[in-house]
């Protein structure tokens, strides 16, 4: 968690500090861990709403941003899985800023 | 508090600032925000084509090495013996002495004994033979002063001329003057303090600036950085796909979200780590260094390999084009109780280190266009506390400079006899980040950014460059 500004416990930490650096980019990218629930959230999808792209790309929405896509994203996610895993759509969900910054 | 502050539509007491459009990079990139000149806009950024490629005068340095000696290094026992310390260790000072954890004693001498060294005769404590041998390579500048007698506040003065929290640190300045040299590196890295930094990450922030130019730590432990492999089950065109996918969603997002400097800071630091992951793990691999460098910088021995580690790193960072490299000391210089052991262990740890970046980057040519900076927050009071140890002083300490255009085997500036308080040529906070930006060829009153309607600057309204000490 050092990563993502977890505070020293030496001193008392009034308000965390918000850093967006590469490391933190490399983490999500490449931690086996964070691939590991990429392929748990996409064999769940799976499991719901069965092959179908479009419901696919919707459900994954739904539960990662609590919203339906977009028509030009459900257009953009369906031409991405054309050539891609949905194991990569979900791994994606989660650098989202919307999926990291809440509003 | 801070960080709504500066986000936004600024509360401010004459009204609301928008500063959604800060500066030419920003506004061109949110301008460009429409989906087709995405691409183009980011093959400009990454050819630096918008960056502020140009210095203001020639430069004498391409990069920095800031060997941080958080806690406060004591001038007196290190590079500034003060022999009326010597006469009058015992008595009573001559004024009233404000300390910072209160009860002052009586002046104390040095513990240690300095021997002077090379050509320009430079007094040095005899706990650091390596850096000696550098005698005439330095620049001392023995008269700096500081505001605040507390290491957090002087620790973000140091590091970004402010004592206050949330300003853009130094190296985040020299990001935004300067176009990267090497785009697979981060511009601005910092080789923490395995403690942590008092003040923690907004030591090396970008505050009010574009958040990509915050820097980058490395941990300060085991391998420097993580993950730069990626998943056996995806192949770096796959990866591509999906970032650029991602990419174009968060910029869709970010234009919903005007004003957010680190949606956009994100961005960027996912573009940086795919290209990271091809250069950066050969760049921390300290292993494919030869054996005799390494026992150089004394990485066969336990009390020097953390700090030697970090030393060796940062001269491979800069070598590859990285521009500001930040190397904390571990552990402090922070000797209340007991500055003969504690300055000890602290000059055992970091001399040999130094001492071996210094010669490896003479060696290779590089010494010449890399200004190094050896310096802490604060210095120390010439009266003891608690018998043995020595208390916060802001009012008079030493930075030194080698390198990057710096005359070496010269001191500027005194502090007084007893080494209190800044007395000859005092030098400022801003002052030295005045200097430091010189060598990079960065006028430091040209050197500004608009926020909360004025424009601003890494030396406020203050700061001179140390002309003296270069060459």
């Amino acid at each position: 968690m050092e990563i993502f500004d977890a505070p020293n416990a030496d001193a008392s930490c009034g308000r965390r500090n918000v850093t967006t650096v590469a490391p933190q980019a490399l983490t999500l990218l490449n931690n086996p861990q964070i691939r590991g629930w990429a392929r748990d959230f996409a064999t769940r999808v799976r499991r719901d709403v069965g092959p179908d792209h479009s419901r696919q790309v919707k459900h994954a929405y739904q539960i990662a941003l609590s919203r339906l896509p977009g028509d030009t994203e459900l257009e953009e996610a369906i031409v991405f899985l054309r050539h891609s895993e949905l194991e990569n759509l979900c791994h994606l969900l989660f650098t989202l800023n919307e999926f990291i910054y809440v509003d | 508090m801070w960080t709504n502050h500066r986000r936004n539509a600024t509360p401010f007491p004459c009204g609301l600032v928008d500063n959604r459009f800060t500066n030419r990079r920003e506004f061109l990139r949110k301008a460009g925000s429409g989906f087709a000149s995405v691409a183009l806009l980011d093959l400009l950024d990454r050819q630096n084509l918008l960056a502020n490629t140009r210095t203001h005068h020639a430069a004498t340095a391409k990069s920095v090495i800031w060997l941080f000696m958080e806690g406060g290094p004591s001038a007196m026992d290190t590079f500034d013996p003060k022999p009326a310390l010597n006469r009058h260790h015992g008595q009573k000072p001559p004024a009233s002495i404000d300390v910072f954890f209160g009860n002052p004693g009586p002046l104390m001498k040095s513990p240690f004994t300095f021997k002077q060294h090379g050509k320009s005769g430079t007094w040095i404590c005899d706990h650091m033979p390596h850096i000696a041998r550098h005698a005439d390579d330095l620049a001392l500048i023995k008269s700096c002063h500081a505001e605040s007698p507390a290491h957090g506040p002087a620790m973000y003065q140091m590091n970004t001329g402010m004592v206050r929290t949330g300003f853009p640190s130094a190296g985040a300045w020299i990001q935004y003057g300067l176009a990267a040299s090497n785009q697979e590196l981060p511009g601005f890295v910092v080789l923490q303090n395995s403690r942590g930094s008092k003040g923690g990450a907004n030591n090396w922030g970008a505050g009010f600036l574009p958040s990509e130019f915050q820097g980058t730590p490395f941990r300060a432990q085991g391998t420097p950085l993580l993950h730069l492999n990626r998943p056996e089950d995806l192949n770096r065109e796959q990866q591509r796909r999906m970032l650029d996918l991602a990419r174009r969603w968060n910029r869709a997002h970010a234009t919903k979200h005007p004003g957010e400097s680190d949606l956009l800071g994100r961005i960027h630091s996912f573009e940086l780590a795919f290209r990271m992951q091809s250069s950066a793990l050969e760049t921390v691999d300290l292993a494919s260094e030869p054996e005799p460098i390494r026992a150089r910088y004394g990485l066969d021995k336990d009390h020097t390999r953390a700090f030697g580690e970090k030393c060796l790193l940062a001269r491979r960072l800069i070598e590859r084009g990285v521009r500001f490299v930040q190397v904390y000391c571990d552990d402090e210089w922070d000797s209340h109780s007991n500055l003969e052991e504690q300055h000890a262990q602290r000059m055992a740890e970091t001399d040999q280190p130094v001492g071996a970046l210094l010669s490896d980057l003479k060696q290779r040519g590089l010494l010449d266009q890399t200004l190094v900076i050896w310096g802490g927050e604060f210095g120390r009071m010439p009266v003891s506390e608690k018998a043995l140890g020595r208390d916060h002083n802001p009012h008079g300490f030493l930075v030194w400079m080698a390198g990057g255009g710096i005359r070496g085997g010269t001191s500027y500036g005194e502090l007084d006899e007893i080494g209190w308080r800044s007395a000859t040529n005092p030098v400022s906070v801003n002052d030295l980040h005045a200097t430091i930006l010189h060598a990079l060829g960065l006028n430091h009153e040209r050197l500004t950014y608009r926020h909360n309607g004025r424009e601003f600057r890494l030396t406020d309204v203050a700061g001179e460059p140390v002309h003296a000490i270069f060459a």
